[in-house]
């Protein structure tokens, strides 16, 4: 037998056996209705390799190659059941590309150019008209369906205009690029189906797939609006019959959620930190509020003034004590030995009966009673810390004397 | 200084969440975007985990609030009974005024964080439909919203001034009537859902007709 007879036994089966293939292939996913009628039928088409059994049941199911040609074959006729203006743009654009072909072929020019024009005029309406529709929606988006002011409306509305991209979405997925492609490659005068076509069209399916995220977004939101208004009528009616009291005690059961769960709120704890420069504000503003009642001005009526009358050549002998005497005996001896001295070391010096701290004052007081021009030999620190309030506070533990 | 920006930061966050102060943008706009970052997010979050609480936000994404772990002591549990004790009480007038805003602007929606509110209008819409000052009058007449005073344009004030208190508005500025309704309302949703379903607080026109109802029995 031999390759046409092969070949024609199968077109003619593919012509006998159409109902059963179409009905296949619209209604059932492919897969084939077996009767008692039809048992001969799939056997004949199981013998040609028209429909083969499926391996997870064992059904017969049209084979792979039907599927694409009828897939193939009927694009445009459903392009036109899902978008009839889109479909018949797609069919009146191959049609005039397919007629300027043969005016070209016979080299009739004045029909050539008719085409051409034609072709080019439908291509730019039907680029126009995708564009426009994306714009269209997504004005609508913008104004948050400004047209109407009900949430009901706007949920009603936003639906329909899911449905209205869904379906044009649908319908550039079946516009059959690779036939435009085909047709524009065999002329360079039909470029325009290569390039200027597909680009539109892929503009705006991606316009589309954008509007159509965010158009679920909103009917999500208004849809959350719609049952929180809901939900506050049925509480307020709920509250109307019964009352709140008569609630169950939520917290008592088994799986409390974190809803019931919100944290009393914590009273205020700790302490202020004084190192904490960010604080010193509001500690200066604490601090100057903690005193509400005005300060009592001092009695002066039993203060003596203090005289200035020196009687004339009067000595005035001032006595140097032991404790000052000891305390300056410490400069001395920084400067004797030429280095730095603690007065802590130095406190057997003190006469007896002083504390350390009046020790360290006496050396403080020493050196602040100095002259400009002997303080300028000595270099006195104090090591310590600062206090442990913010009340400025500096806590000297020790005087270091250092000749300079 | 990024350091010590952050750590100062992340003091307030936590603290602002123990005293059950609920962040969201229109409270707190700082404090709301540190924690819209999963890194901060994370460290609040292991923080409270380690006394006991953990950081929630609403289903909305609208604002951050502090609950419990686990109800595991007599002392936790007494915390929880108390605050949710609280909440449940402010609920029903706080829903009423709801209704009863939405009533006045002639709004399907309730009241979203981020709306602004202006006390003005909602004065006028009350003043000129006496049902609506029926029912101010009768918010106002006991739980958190009751006053003593008796002209709608007071009853209002005083509202809107518990409503601040409460953190559910925030004013414009201090002595504006302008209002911007914070993320609590998320909250408060939330709370709404929860009892609603579990109340089946639905309307007759939302059960099932009978012939659906015999076959889900």
């Amino acid at each position: 037998m031999s390759a046409r007879e092969d070949g024609l036994k199968v077109l003619r089966a593919l012509a006998k056996y159409g109902d059963i293939i179409m009905a296949a292939y619209e209604e059932n996913r492919g897969f084939v209705a077996a009767t008692e009628e039809n048992a001969r039928a799939i056997a004949d088409m199981d013998r040609l390799r028209l429909i083969v059994p499926d391996p997870a049941d064992g059904r017969y199911r049209l084979n792979s190659t039907v599927t694409e040609l009828l897939d193939q074959s009927l694009r445009t006729s459903r392009l036109k059941v899902v978008n009839a203006d889109i479909g018949e743009a797609i069919e009146g654009i191959l049609f005039l590309a397919n007629q300027y072909l043969a005016a070209k072929r016979s080299a009739s020019r004045a029909d050539e150019k008719g085409y051409l024009d034609d072709l080019e005029t439908n291509v730019v309406a039907l680029g126009d008209s995708i564009v426009g529709q994306a714009q269209m929606i997504w004005r609508q988006i913008d104004s948050d369906f400004g047209s109407v002011s009900q949430l009901s409306s706007k949920i009603a509305l936003n639906r329909n205009t899911l449905e209205k991209v869904r379906a044009l979405i649908a319908s550039l997925e079946l516009i059959d690029t690779e036939a435009l492609y085909a047709i524009g490659s065999q002329d360079k005068e039909l470029r325009l189906l290569q390039v200027r076509l597909p680009l539109a069209i892929d503009q705006g399916r991606k316009d589309l797939s954008d509007a159509l995220h965010r158009l679920n977004k909103m009917l999500f939101r208004l849809n959350q609006l719609e049952s929180r208004a809901k939900q506050v009528d049925d509480f307020v009616r709920y509250c109307d019959a019964e009352s709140t009291a008569a609630l169950p005690d939520y917290v008592e059961k088994t799986h409390v959620p974190a809803v019931c769960m919100a944290v009393q709120p914590m009273a205020v704890f700790g302490a202020a930190d004084p190192l904490n420069s960010v604080l010193e504000l509001d500690l200066a503003e604490l601090i100057r509020n903690v005193r509400k009642e005005d300060i009592a001005p001092e009695a002066t009526e039993d203060v003596v003034p203090l005289s200035a009358d020196l009687p004339e050549n009067a000595l005035e002998t001032l006595l140097v004590t032991p404790f000052k005497d000891a305390v300056r005996s410490v400069f001395f001896k920084s400067l004797e030995e030429g280095r730095s001295v603690s007065g802590i070391e130095c406190f057997d010096l003190a006469p007896e009966g002083v504390s350390a701290s009046i020790w360290l004052y006496g050396l403080m007081a020493e050196y602040s009673a100095m002259s400009e021009l002997d303080r300028a030999i000595f270099d006195v620190q104090f090591p310590g810390e600062v206090g442990a309030f913010f009340d400025g506070n500096y806590y000297a533990e020790d005087v270091v004397i250092c000749p300079r | 200084m990024r350091n010590d920006v952050t750590e100062g930061l992340f003091a307030t966050v936590v603290e602002a969440l123990l005293m059950g102060r609920f962040i969201c943008e229109y409270t707190d706009k700082v404090a709301y975007e540190y924690l819209q970052q999963e890194t901060y997010r994370e460290s609040v979050n292991d923080y409270l985990a380690r006394i006991g609480r953990n950081l929630q936000l609403s289903s909305t994404g609208d604002v951050f609030y502090c609950a419990y772990n686990a109800i595991n002591s007599a002392d936790r549990k007494t915390a929880v009974k108390a605050q949710f004790g609280m909440t449940i009480n402010q609920l029903e007038p706080l829903v009423r005024w709801l209704k009863l805003a939405m009533s006045a602007l002639q709004k399907e929606a309730s009241i979203q964080p981020g709306d602004t509110l202006r006390q003005g209008e909602l004065l006028s819409a009350i003043e000129g439909a006496q049902t609506l000052a029926d029912d101010l009058a009768k918010i106002v007449r006991s739980g958190q919203f009751a006053t003593a005073r008796s002209t709608p344009r007071e009853q209002l004030n005083h509202i809107m001034n518990k409503l601040v208190e409460n953190a559910y508005l925030k004013p414009h500025d201090a002595k504006s009537t302008t209002y911007t309704a914070t993320g609590k309302w998320s909250y408060l949703y939330d709370l709404l859902e929860f009892i609603h379903t579990h109340e089946s607080m639905g309307s007759p026109e939302d059960e099932p007709p009978e012939e659906q109802r015999e076959m889900l029995l």
